[in-house]
């Protein structure tokens, strides 16, 4: 299935480029693997900073997807944009990591508990709406993670199913969850 | 982008999910990340890592010998049913699995009464090349089963290292654990 990820592929300005850096890469020349970094590593930590929530979470996330991202290279099939490939990787060792913190609750948290996230918000995404990232950091994390990758990101639904390993309509259920939780906060 | 919406739109709905899809895409970390990132590639394997795997193999090794000994003395001796257990070729998924399973479980005895024999001489080296043979065998099955895992990935990087770079004998008396 070719992933909807046509928002993603903006980070590299010459596709030819990328995949010579790609191959380069997979041949293990890490000043390849560097400057793919340079040129991706901006929209795996907003990712990561909006998937955790957490700046050193996140800061983690990037550099851990990035490691992973080293060593899988050789599985790495180009059928879809190194961009869209990275992405994917970088959710899964989110869900990887997150998967033995499964004591979390199904509620709205304290905005105040999002502070420090908001913080590294206005720091890190200065053109951003605090409002509504505040709303989505609000949101239970089993309906705030497939808003952010259906609404922010821009995946289909059968993506999100298969990154998450989840049933399609589980999905479909917590977005629209997740939306609904949205018009309520964010109601004048 | 997203057109397969699960329910028809309020307009409110509509505004929140454009706003949503206009959020700012990017974000500078607070400070290079790249450093530490390249110190971590730039090791070739985690030494406590490729101790596992060397002790694995080599655990593997013996346990091959032992089960083509162990199969070798069920045949002399009329032992059949011994000999029947050989993997069968399962014709779905599960039962695949299920193979897998079983067959693992025996390599998992057979590794277990090695560990608790003294090995004859030069049988170590023997059984560390056919075992990794096997092993390397089976990794690559592994990244055939799953490309994008990463561990998988590693596995086999490991294994074919070990085949490249023969290894000096081990000290006796090490247990081996599971």
């Amino acid at each position: 299935m070719e992933p909807a990820l046509d928002r993603m592929d903006d980070a590299v300005a010459d596709p030819q480029v990328g995949e010579l850096l790609v191959a380069r890469a997979r041949r293990r020349d890490p000043q390849a693997f560097e400057e793919l970094y340079r040129q991706h590593h901006r929209r795996i930590y907003a990712l990561a900073l909006r998937l955790t929530r957490d700046r050193v979470r996140a800061e983690e996330l990037t550099q851990d997807a990035f490691v992973r991202a080293w060593q899988a290279l050789a599985g790495f099939r180009s059928e879809s944009s190194f961009a869209t490939w990275l992405h994917g990787l970088a959710v899964r060792v989110f869900r990887e990591q997150t998967r033995a913190e499964k004591r979390r609750t199904e509620r709205f948290e304290p905005a105040d508990n999002l502070e420090t996230y908001l913080v590294e918000v206005r720091r890190a995404l200065p053109e951003t709406s605090l409002t509504l990232e505040k709303a989505v950091a609000g949101l239970p994390e089993g309906a705030r993670i497939p808003l952010v990758l259906y609404a922010v990101e821009g995946y289909r639904y059968e993506e999100i199913a298969r990154l998450l390993g989840v049933a399609l309509g589980t999905v479909k259920a917590q977005i629209h969850r997740a939306r609904r939780l949205l018009m309520e906060v964010l109601k004048p | 982008m997203m057109d397969d919406d699960v329910v028809n739109d309020s307009p409110e709905e509509s505004e929140i999910l454009r706003r949503l899809a206009d959020l700012p895409l990017e974000a500078e970390p607070a400070r290079d990340l790249w450093p530490e990132v390249a110190a971590r590639i730039a090791r070739p394997e985690h030494p406590a890592a490729r101790s596992r795997y060397r002790v694995f193999a080599q655990a593997a090794a013996a346990a091959l010998l032992l089960f083509a000994g162990g199969v070798a003395v069920g045949h002399r001796w009329g032992a059949a049913e011994r000999a029947a257990s050989g993997v069968r070729l399962a014709r779905d998924p599960l039962a695949a699995a299920a193979e897998v399973q079983r067959t693992g479980t025996e390599y998992v005895a057979a590794l277990r009464s090695l560990a608790e024999c003294t090995p004859g001489p030069g049988t170590r080296e023997q059984g560390r090349e056919a075992a990794l043979a096997a092993f390397y065998g089976a990794a690559h099955e592994l990244v055939r089963l799953a490309p994008g895992d990463a561990g998988a990935n590693e596995i086999l990087d490991a294994v074919s290292s070990c085949r490249e770079a023969p290894r000096p004998e081990r000290p006796q008396g090490r247990t081996v654990r599971f």
